[in-house]
């Protein structure tokens, strides 16, 4: 029962970004993504990344913290950026010191062989491998790689295709990287220093001016707030299904895919017909208070804003100003 | 006419027999009544017919002197009674709507739009008198099932409603979240109405009228004192019968004289009951 069960990455240091309305810390990140958008230049970009370091370290975030939740997404900023390098073959090729980047690859039956037992082995090795996956599948993609580029000789599937990197290519690259991680930073900035519950109070707090829309969106924002709110509850029950099954011989640990499938199912439909029932209880508890979907209700917690507020509006509002004055003037 | 006035109910789920059978009850303002029964015996579903979660087939629900399943002007005369119902339910857990306690205990006051200001001082008043004053920022997944059920309780005199319902409020709590409910609705005796659905036979025997109901019928009803010595109806209601009583009849069969009778009767009795 006491188990608390922290959901989303929400660190309390009570900084002056934990005591922003959420309202506020929505409308910026928003705006401030698109800001970051139409810069196309390499140092601005930078500019704009470290200053945003600067404002996640006021924010006393422990800064180990935050770089560990870029974690889940940097396989994929790898492998954009290589595709980019890879495939953008407009303007010329880089020169590093009179020797171009320019690489003839051959594909042969012989180091198509040796290719097919490292990934053999590989993969037979992941079972084993906990930390580290992803770095070690980019080793494996390199000496493949290195193996075709230099083990040319046997009989020749594909002839010399050439890989070069250029300098545009490198540039685009570099751009959809740093923008990525810009905002990375940026939403980071917001789930670690929000609740969800305040989250979910902020965007119906935005969209409360909008009297067409506003029916739709209480409904949707307690929605939400049910669904997180019920998280927990689900995660407890099930790991209570998990240990019932357990009990009585059912395997989820190992197995077959097949048999892992089957194993799935009898977690599945108790959780189906557990979250039904929790379903039909709340909604009675919810209509026996008096509650009518979408009818206008008064709130507990109520959004105020304060001068931090009106500070970072300002701050936003400069900060677009400039993005967009020299972007017209072609600046940037 | 009585606050809540039950004519010739009849419900059933689906084809199969009557849940609630014909029944017709009367409860009066300010009383507590304790309702027992069996598994099945159409106790639970009795709350939700009075609260209107579920429609009759036949016969009305009368509260306040209105049919709850009628409309007028547009405008269910459900949605004015529930100002006057609140109901807890059995499982502490599903019913806990808000993120917090005190979001959970305002749930209802925000449906009827009270102001923020007096919603936080109810929230606060009657955060105390459940004992969750030091618990409002808390979340459900602290707070034990008793403790969840204080919150629920909570809520609903916060919206300061005439009648309470707990279904089965203590039936899937520990032993010291049941004593901890029952102490609270037998704190509310008196203020309120109060119909009980309960498995307690001690919470039963403090109420002012104890219903028993069987296959949707009502087969007991009276004061405790007066239901509880009528085995051979119990027993076929199929509830429990205190082994208290059993000794309490035994000695009324036997022929010990009546003062010694009386004397051993009434220790009995306060040994089942100490009140």
């Amino acid at each position: 029962m006491n188990n608390k069960i922290v959901f989303g990455q929400y660190i309390n240091t009570n900084s002056w970004i934990h005591r922003l309305d959420p309202r506020t810390k929505l409308v910026t990140l928003f705006l401030m993504m698109i800001g970051v958008f139409l810069i196309s230049n390499l140092y601005v970009l930078l500019g704009c990344l470290v200053f945003f370091f600067v404002v996640v370290l006021t924010s006393k975030i422990p800064l180990i913290k935050f770089l560990q939740s870029f974690k889940t997404i940097v396989m994929l900023i790898v492998f954009t950026t290589l595709f980019q390098i890879i495939f953008n073959r407009n303007g010329n090729i880089i020169e590093v010191k009179g020797y171009l980047l320019s690489f003839d690859f051959t594909l042969t039956w012989i180091n198509l062989a040796i290719s097919i037992v490292i990934l053999l082995i590989y993969f037979l090795l992941m079972r084993y491998i906990k930390k580290g996956k992803g770095i070690i599948f980019l080793i494996v993609f390199f000496v493949i790689m290195f193996l075709q580029y230099k083990l040319t000789f046997g009989p020749v599937i594909v002839s010399s295709y050439n890989i070069a990197v250029f300098d545009v290519g490198l540039k685009t690259s570099l751009l959809v990287l740093l923008r990525i991680v810009n905002l990375l930073t940026l939403s980071g900035l917001l789930t670690f220093t929000t609740k969800s519950t305040d989250l979910n109070n902020g965007i119906e707090g935005i969209f409360a001016p909008f009297k067409f829309m506003r029916k739709g969106i209480s409904i949707l924002a307690m929605m939400i707030s049910i669904a997180l709110r019920f998280i927990p509850t689900l995660i407890n029950e099930s790991t209570k299904i998990l240990r019932a099954q357990a009990s009585r011989g059912v395997d989820f640990e190992d197995g077959r895919l097949k048999d892992k499938i089957f194993q799935i199912v009898s977690l599945l439909v108790p959780m189906f017909v557990i979250s039904y029932k929790k379903a039909e209880d709340l909604a009675n508890a919810m209509e026996a208070r008096g509650y009518i979907p979408g009818e206008e209700r008064s709130r507990i917690n109520v959004l105020k804003y304060k001068l931090g507020d009106l500070f970072t509006y300002v701050f936003l509002i400069i900060f677009l100003t400039v993005i967009i004055f020299f972007k017209i003037k072609g600046v940037i | 006419m009585s606050f809540i006035s039950i004519n010739n109910l009849t419900f059933k789920y689906n084809r199969k027999g009557y849940v609630i059978d014909d029944l017709s009850l009367d409860i009066e303002k300010g009383e507590f009544v304790c309702i027992l029964g069996h598994n099945g015996s159409g106790k639970s579903t009795l709350a939700k017919l009075i609260v209107g979660l579920l429609e009759p087939r036949k016969g009305h629900i009368y509260v306040n002197g209105l049919d709850i399943n009628e409309e007028k002007d547009g405008v269910m005369n459900i949605d004015l009674v529930r100002k006057d119902m609140g109901i807890v339910f059995q499982n502490p857990d599903s019913q806990f709507v808000g993120i917090t306690v005190k979001d959970d205990i305002a749930f209802g006051l925000e449906n009827r739009r009270v102001s923020t200001e007096e919603m936080i001082d109810a929230v606060n008043k009657y955060s105390e008198k459940v004992g969750m004053k030091d618990f409002l920022d808390r979340n459900p997944e602290e707070l034990s099932g008793g403790e969840k059920q204080r919150v629920a309780i909570a809520g609903i005199l916060a919206m300061n409603t005439e009648l309470i319902i707990f279904d089965e409020a203590t039936s899937m709590l520990d032993p010291k979240g049941v004593r901890e409910i029952i102490a609270l609705i037998k704190k509310l005796k008196g203020q309120k109405t109060i119909i009980s659905i309960t498995h307690n036979l001690d919470e039963a025997n403090f109420a002012d009228r104890v219903i028993v109901l069987n296959k949707g019928k009502i087969t007991l009803d009276g004061k405790p004192e007066d239901v509880f010595k009528q085995f051979d109806k119990l027993k076929e209601a199929g509830l429990d019968i205190l082994n208290n009583m059993k000794l309490i009849d035994k000695i009324n069969n036997s022929n010990i004289d009546e003062c010694n009778k009386k004397v051993i009767e009434d220790a009995l009795w306060e040994l089942s009951f100490p009140k």
